[in-house]
């Protein structure tokens, strides 16, 4: 399963925030607060367009994701806690315990 | 009146006088200067660049002097300077007009921040515009050069300036074609003009393409951008133009921007917009006219489209 952190919700960087531009799967992304500008992947991109418009457990990621399948998939699980982990390194998104 | 009005004579003398303001696009420059060279380089390779009354309003105040080193009596230099600050150290003389140009370039990119300036050239034809940015060596001003003898209008060689309104800014100068290239727009093109050859330059050897004139005439109405276009010159290949991921782009011409960090999100905004509205691309040749012929079947292909 996807869910194991129940209490961790993934929310974007807090304001001033992140912009992001997407044509197809190609995606770019702008951390206002650092000026850094990213290239991200199909899942890396798709993830901060799901957080930008409203915080998610792991779990509720997977499922907007992919289907249900995908989401008790252990290897989709485990790209999406490492690109989740990407992500919060470059200041795009941020944990948060409930 | 424009430069080909006046003789060689009256430009130097104003030149060494109250000096020339000169109309470049959007810009007017204000340039004083007493070296012949200069005078010359202006004559020739600006001659249908509008000249403006004394006093006019000018961006940019310039002066090419000799410095008074002691170098002036066996090695003279020439100095370029910016409302009395110099940006860079002296250059052999030779290189005075050379330097004039790579001073103007060098106050639109740290001056005129209105613009989204891209290090890149622009060409434009039935209204759409490509941009070609690239890094030194790829063969952009060869194929800038190439296209605009061949019925583009020149936009700009060397910084494409994109307006807040996600227009390019022409800006109409010389083209600067570096070693091999000066060859084969000569070749290419035998009535194009080009001045005089200076070698040795940090840019190698380098000589000017005067910018046709409909290009200059036409140098402040803008152009809506069509196309980015990433070439690359590869000896004997044949020319091939290739979808690039948009993503790629961005961040690729993100990287050739000049001001891009500077403008912040909004710079992040411009972008997105500029690719939202362009297709992107590859592109390799080993011959000009092949490619001029791509880049025409691209603009024909795009009148054509519906909408």
């Amino acid at each position: 399963m996807c869910s194991p952190a129940r209490n961790a919700v993934w929310v974007i960087a807090p304001d001033p925030g992140v912009l992001l531009r997407h044509w197809g799967n190609s995606y770019v992304a702008y951390n206002v607060a650092s000026g850094d500008t990213h290239q991200l992947g199909a899942l890396a991109g798709s993830i901060v367009e799901h957080l930008r418009a409203r915080n998610m457990t792991r779990f509720e990621l997977s499922e907007m994701l992919d289907s249900d399948e995908a989401a008790n998939d252990a290897q989709f699980c485990e790209i999406l806690e490492s690109t989740l982990t990407d992500l919060a390194n470059l200041g795009l998104i941020t944990v948060r315990q409930v | 009146m424009i430069v080909s009005d006046y003789s060689l004579a009256q430009i130097q003398r104003d030149l060494s006088g109250a000096g020339l303001y000169l109309r470049t696009g959007g810009f007017v420059s204000h340039v004083r200067s007493d070296i012949a060279l200069v005078a010359e380089g202006i004559y020739q390779l600006y001659a249908d660049a509008p000249v403006l009354d004394v006093n006019h309003f000018a961006d940019f105040h310039i002066t090419l002097k000799r410095p008074g080193n002691h170098r002036r009596w066996f090695k003279p230099q020439v100095l370029f300077s910016f409302d009395g600050f110099v940006p860079f150290k002296p250059l052999p003389l030779a290189q005075a007009f050379a330097l004039l140009e790579w001073g103007l370039n060098w106050c639109i990119s740290t001056h005129a921040q209105q613009f989204l300036i891209i290090h890149a050239a622009a060409v434009e034809k039935h209204g759409f515009a490509a941009i070609l940015p690239a890094p030194p060596g790829s063969g952009k001003s060869t194929l800038t050069a190439g296209l605009v003898n061949r019925g583009w209008r020149l936009l700009s060689d060397e910084l494409t300036l994109i307006t807040r309104t996600g227009l390019i800014q022409p800006v109409a100068r010389p083209v600067s074609l570096k070693n091999r290239s000066i060859e084969v727009i000569r070749d290419f093109a035998p009535d194009v003009f080009i001045g005089r050859v200076v070698a040795d330059t940090v840019k190698g050897t380098v000589a000017h393409m005067r910018a046709p004139a409909d290009s200059v005439a036409r140098a402040t109405q803008p152009a809506r951008p069509a196309w980015v276009v990433f070439p690359k010159f590869l000896a004997d290949a044949p020319a091939i133009l290739e979808p690039m991921e948009r993503g790629h782009a961005f961040i690729e011409l993100a990287e050739n921007a000049f001001n891009y960090s500077l403008q912040g999100a909004e710079g992040f905004l411009r972008l997105g917009d500029l690719i939202d509205t362009t297709s992107t691309h590859r592109f390799s040749y080993g011959n000009l006219e092949e490619a001029v012929t791509a880049f025409d079947q691209l603009a024909q292909a795009k009148l054509n489209a519906p909408g």
